[in-house]
């Protein structure tokens, strides 16, 4: 079936809540999903693998491991980038306001590619950043210049250094001196393939003017989830709403 | 009554380059948000100006009633720059299962507008889920999604009127204002609709807010008068006449608003502020064209102006006892104003008498109602500094929280942007006697008390001055611990909060949009939400049902489709009675 973004976006919000996210979480992590579908990142289907254990989860946030000046360091509790990508990414902006650049390591964190949104979000006040992390046998890097829309997503196989379930994150006032920095801390190995902002804008577009699609079952899961923060309706209840 | 006139010498007043806008404090409490009226940059009115301007031609391609007049009907809109389908269904419906409520299942009419034209197969998608509405799915093609149900007191009553001849008695109408009534118009991408962004980028005929919607209840009222003269003709063809075309323009379409609208001012605090703000600057525009001095001919209008609205809120039939006293204290005082003007016009004028200085005697003197009521007067008379404001009514909602902000700071913004909230006393029982939540019933949001009803533990978080005054307390004692820290760090320690920073952080930087009042106090009156939301739609005669729900008019006053080639005078506010001719010609049809 086909939903509109409007749609999806009330359903998720209330799903999320429904699994027990507070109001910026559940704000957040719907802008998460919704984001990485309609720019082709297969929001949905991340959601739907994703789901079995947020049931589960205990909305862990991230934990201070460790601060230094302009970087520090995550523990992810095994969450999801959905509950604590925010919180990461906050961080490495205000690192990089107070010292020009931040950078933040983010381990033992899943479902990483949600992070885009929130990079896209955080551009939007005049920050650069790059986000990169190893999945399977290929490393992922998103880059964003300040006030930009979409990212740049490369691909790099393989990449031998990094640690497994973490995501590093780069802040600067421009997208040269970032990469710079991230060139300094990583190298990615070859890059295999690069995702423009225009197949990302053309996604967005048709799904606009489409709806966009979703399988049967996951809108049923969501409605289920939805139906957790819904009150059950008696007579006196209905006087509630005016009769 | 004193005088609002006072013939003291005055120092002229040059256009200030910054526009004395009312502050925040005065406007965002919910009795003065309760009192707004609709004004030229409500969005029926701007709708209809845009619609006459551009003579959108606006015709039926199918008809296809039977003898009743159930059945189907397209019509085609040529706007400027699309074509749009209104598409309509007529249903048998039991009076009986008449309800306006959210919950019903069953109307008279349901109806939805889409892009385009409508070919024969996408008809029959249309006639399977439209009548089910929130039952059924459509798609993109769709923008909105509506249904009415007749006036058990007015619609039989037309038709029988004009079958045997004759036009309805006038006084019969202004009791009631309009033939169907709407219970819901949904958009923006609910059901499968196109979403909101689609219709603002690609059409731009309704690429401002609630413009679709309006459309949908102003073809609805097009419809219902077509609908009743063709019954009647229906009936009784070689007597019955049809509805004069002044009659005509005095049927609005009937509307019932309940708390599904109350959310949505809290949820959308940034196109509040924008639409708020946009009237903000009417005001305060009109008030500074006037600070030299006011002309004798606007003066004319003005208490012209006082005249008409005293008419319409006689006019007004409600069985609520605090709107019955309301209108009632507001004529008064508008006589008193349109007394005043007409025996001191010429002293008004000599002395440069400024409308600064009647809004600060209303101010003083008169009650919140009525100051609204001459604000919109005000607004009323200036369309060339005002109408230019109805394309800045949109606005995205896009929250960011600033993590390098010190706590420091954000303590003190709080005290400073929130010193409203902060004034509340939440530990006084009454503070948190109410609680919002959404019901399994179609998630209608409902008003619940507090450790009486069930689902306090699901509240929807609406009660912004409790989160402003917890995020506070949380702040006030971290701080106290980690005086050096930012926003990064305190929400690594307490991320719940981290929505109550972003939107404390964020409105911070706009003057409207946070409306002042505890809404979960036991006493609340959610009413003030409705008809504050129902004023920037545009409606007038507001008939509250109990503190949860109104009924109101839409487009009563407003031209007919008919009257779109025709020269126009955007005066349709405050309806009132219109002065009938004796005769009325037999149907020739």
């Amino acid at each position: 079936m086909r939903v509109s973004r409007n749609e999806l976006t009330a359903s998720l919000k209330k799903a999320f809540e429904g699994l027990g996210f507070s109001v910026g979480d559940y704000q957040d992590a719907a802008a998460m999903v919704i984001w990485s579908q309609m720019h082709g990142l297969n929001g949905l289907q991340q959601l739907q693998e994703a789901l079995p254990s947020l049931y589960s989860c205990l909305c862990l946030h991230c934990k201070l491991i460790s601060n230094g000046d302009n970087h520090a360091v995550l523990d992810g509790q095994s969450s999801s980038i959905l509950l604590c990508g925010s919180q990461a990414v906050r961080l490495a902006c205000a690192l990089a306001r107070q010292h020009g650049c931040g950078q933040v390591q983010l381990n033992n964190c899943h479902n990483r590619r949600f992070i885009a949104q929130r990079l896209v979000s955080a551009a939007q006040l005049d920050s650069a950043l790059v986000a990169y992390w190893v999945e399977g046998d290929s490393g992922f890097k998103f880059s964003i210049e300040p006030r930009a829309k979409q990212p740049t997503v490369s691909r790099y196989s393989p990449s031998p250094i990094a640690a497994v379930q973490s995501l590093m994150i780069f802040v600067g006032n421009d997208l040269a001196s970032v990469e710079e920095k991230f060139s300094v801390a990583i190298n990615p190995g070859p890059l295999t393939e690069i995702t423009s902002p225009d197949t990302m804008i053309d996604s967005y577009n048709d799904m606009l003017e489409q709806g966009i699609e979703i399988d049967d079952n996951l809108w049923h899961e969501l409605d289920n989830l939805v139906a957790r923060v819904l009150v059950e309706s008696t007579e006196s209840s209905r006087a509630g709403a005016g009769d | 009554m004193h005088s609002p006139y006072r013939p003291t010498a005055k120092h002229s007043h040059s256009q200030s380059a910054v526009l004395p806008m009312r502050p925040a404090s005065q406007v965002m409490q919910l009795n003065r948000l309760g009192s707004f009226h609709q004004s030229r940059l409500s969005f029926m009115r701007t709708l209809v100006r845009r619609m006459v301007r551009e003579n959108w031609q606006i015709n039926s391609t199918v008809f296809d009633l039977d003898t009743e007049g159930y059945g189907t009907a397209v019509y085609e809109v040529k706007a400027k720059y699309g074509t749009y389908s209104y598409v309509l269904f007529s249903h048998y419906l039991d009076p009986e299962n008449r309800n306006d409520r959210v919950i019903a299942d069953q109307w008279d009419l349901t109806m939805a507008l889409c892009e385009g034209t409508v070919n024969a197969e996408q008809l029959e998608f249309l006639r399977s889920n439209v009548p089910k509405q929130e039952a059924g799915r459509v798609d993109s093609r769709v923008f909105v999604l509506s249904r009415g149900n007749r006036s058990g007191r007015t619609f039989d009553y037309v038709v029988d009127e004009l079958a045997q001849g004759r036009q309805p008695d006038i006084d019969v109408i202004a009791e009631v204002g309009y033939l169907y009534r709407t219970t819901a118009a949904y958009g923006s991408g609910k059901l499968g609709m196109a979403d909101w962004e689609k219709v603002r980028t690609k059409h731009r005929d309704f690429a401002r807010p609630f413009a679709a919607e309006m459309f949908t209840c102003f073809m609805l009222r097009h419809f219902s008068l077509q609908h009743a003269d063709y019954i009647a003709a229906q009936r009784a063809p070689k007597t019955a006449v049809k509805l004069d075309d002044d009659i005509k323009r005095y049927f609005g379409i009937g509307n019932s608003t309940g708390l599904g609208m109350a959310p949505f001012l809290i949820n959308h605090p940034l196109l509040i502020n924008q639409w708020i703000e946009q009237r903000e600057t009417a005001l305060a525009r009109a008030i500074v064209a006037g600070a030299d001095g006011i002309h004798a001919d606007l003066l004319e209008r003005f208490e012209t102006a006082a005249g008409r609205v005293v008419q319409h809120l006689g006019e007004i039939s409600t069985g609520d006892t605090q709107q019955n006293m309301s209108n009632g204290l507001v004529r008064d005082e508008l006589q008193q104003l349109a007394q005043w003007l007409s025996a001191e016009r010429d002293n008004i004028v000599a002395s440069r008498y400024s409308w600064a200085d009647l809004v600060q005697y209303a101010e003083q003197s008169w009650h919140i109602e009525t100051q609204e009521v001459i604000n919109t007067m005000l607004i009323e008379l200036y369309p060339e500094l005002v109408d230019d404001l109805e394309d800045m009514m949109c606005v995205e909602e896009d929250q960011h929280l600033i993590p390098q902000m010190s706590l420091a700071d954000l303590q003190a913004l709080i005290e400073d942007k929130y010193d409203w909230a902060l004034a509340i006393d939440f530990g006084q029982m009454e503070s948190q006697g109410s609680f919002w939540y959404r019901s399994e019933e179609k998630m209608e949001p409902r008003l619940g008390q507090s450790n009486v009803d069930l689902g306090m533990e699901k509240q929807m978080p609406l009660a912004i001055g409790r989160m402003v005054r917890e995020c506070y307390d949380q702040i006030s004692g971290h701080i106290e611990q980690f005086p050096l820290q930012d926003v990064a760090h305190f929400i690594l320690q307490q991320p719940n909060l981290s929505g109550a920073i972003c939107r404390i952080q964020t409105m911070a930087q706009s003057q409207y949009g946070d409306i002042r009042e505890n809404l979960v106090h036991s006493d609340v009156l959610p009413i003030h939400l409705l008809r504050c939301k129902l004023s920037f739609f545009g409606v007038s005669k507001f008939d509250p049902r109990s503190r949860l729900w109104v009924r109101n008019t839409m487009f009563q006053g407003a031209p007919l489709v008919s009257d779109f080639d025709k020269p126009f005078f955007d005066d349709w506010q405050f309806p009132i009675k219109p002065v009938l001719s004796k005769n009325t010609a037999p149907s020739s049809t």
